[in-house]
């Protein structure tokens, strides 16, 4: 049965989008069929790391959202990605990007959409393209959307920076999560200085939100480089970075 | 995906469209928010289903779920002689952003 990942974070700018092209690429290279959703509609970026730029993108979420098309006819098989890395037999990984167009971004500001309607597309994604692994990359912060891809989450990845400000943000996730019964939580802390005691930030944290705490991804000047023009366990897959996206990865497939 | 054929009411009885969102089910009370949220976990659920989840006998979640498609909270597809229900989430219409800030985008 497939399971649905959501990865949010309560403030923008965390690596949200960057961690999840990663950890859905490693999920895949374990030989699993992945999609990753671009529900980031307001500021969609994720397709970026995949190559993608506004006109290579034919048909996109909103599309479906407009009922343009069926929701599978807007996702891209992105596999090409995992040829130059080892993929187990079968991995496959699917993107469903958001729109990039001015016009698109506005509509949906103006009119919304029918957040029951991407709920259909979830489930009809899972079917369509055999899934195991749904990715949802949500917009930062608790909205309509945001409450529904939480609550529909079978696991929830809440990317947090070492900063006061994610810390509280963070904290009011975790405690709207608890509330919607997410079955599974789990923390990622991103951003942090090599300077920084690893072990007693992760038992700090563990202990505040009472959340296993997946990974914490030191911040990095390779990741920096990269610009998001790839997806960094692909291009480096023995930096110690990409050792920590593939602990994360393993509890998210435990 | 085949059309749901309904027999209980998709909207209020008065023609409103009481369809529930996110945040009217994160604000409802323990017991209610429990069975929505994990009915939107499920996709779509059936008496029995619902019956198992809940602890409690058929002849108690029928009136229970009759009642919350009458609310418009959720709405029935009948396959073959089985139903099936989900939660009824409204249209998100966000009316904060005047149309004249947009529409030079377009």
């Amino acid at each position: 049965m497939a399971k649905i990942v959501s990865v949010h974070s309560f403030r923008g700018g965390t690596g949200k989008s960057n961690s999840t092209a990663n950890i859905a690429s490693t999920v895949a290279r374990h030989g699993h069929r992945v999609a990753i959703v671009d529900t980031d509609i307001q500021s969609p970026g994720i397709h970026v790391l995949f190559g993608f730029d506004d006109e290579k993108i034919e048909r996109s979420l909103n599309d479906y959202l407009w009922g343009r098309c069926a929701i599978s006819d807007t996702a891209y098989d992105v596999s090409h990605v995992l040829s130059h890395s080892p993929t187990q037999a079968g991995g496959k990984i699917f993107l469903i990007p958001s729109s990039l167009k001015a016009g698109e971004i506005a509509r949906v500001l103006r009119e919304g959409y029918d957040v029951g309607l991407l709920n259909d597309g979830f489930q009809e994604l899972i079917e369509t393209l055999e899934l195991d692994y749904l990715f949802i990359d949500t917009h930062p912060g608790l909205n309509e959307e945001t409450l529904l891809s939480i609550t529909i989450s079978d696991i929830l990845l809440l990317i947090l920076r070492p900063d006061r400000q994610d810390f509280q943000g963070t904290a009011v996730t975790v405690d709207v999560a608890r509330k919607l019964e997410v079955p599974k939580m789990l923390l990622m802390i991103n951003k942090a200085l090599t300077s920084y005691d690893f072990d007693a930030m992760r038992e700090s944290v563990q202990q505040t939100y009472n959340v296993p705490v997946a990974g914490i991804m030191p911040l990095s000047e390779e990741m920096i480089q990269l610009a998001s023009s790839e997806v960094f366990v692909l291009r480096y897959p023995n930096h110690p970075l990409s050792k920590v996206i593939e602990s994360v990865a393993q509890q998210v497939m435990a | 995906m085949s059309e749901p054929t309904s027999d209980f009411p998709v909207q209020g009885n008065d023609g409103e469209d009481n369809s529930i969102s996110m945040i009217d089910i994160f604000t409802l009370p323990d017991s209610l928010r429990h069975l929505l949220s994990w009915m939107l976990r499920k996709g779509e659920v059936t008496v029995q289903e619902v019956a198992q989840y809940l602890k409690q006998e058929e002849a108690v979640i029928i009136p229970m779920l009759e009642e919350l498609a009458e609310d418009g909270m959720i709405r029935v597809r009948k396959v073959g002689e089985e139903r099936r229900f989900r939660v009824l989430l409204a249209h998100k219409s966000n009316r904060r952003v005047s149309k004249d800030i947009w529409s030079f985008l377009e």
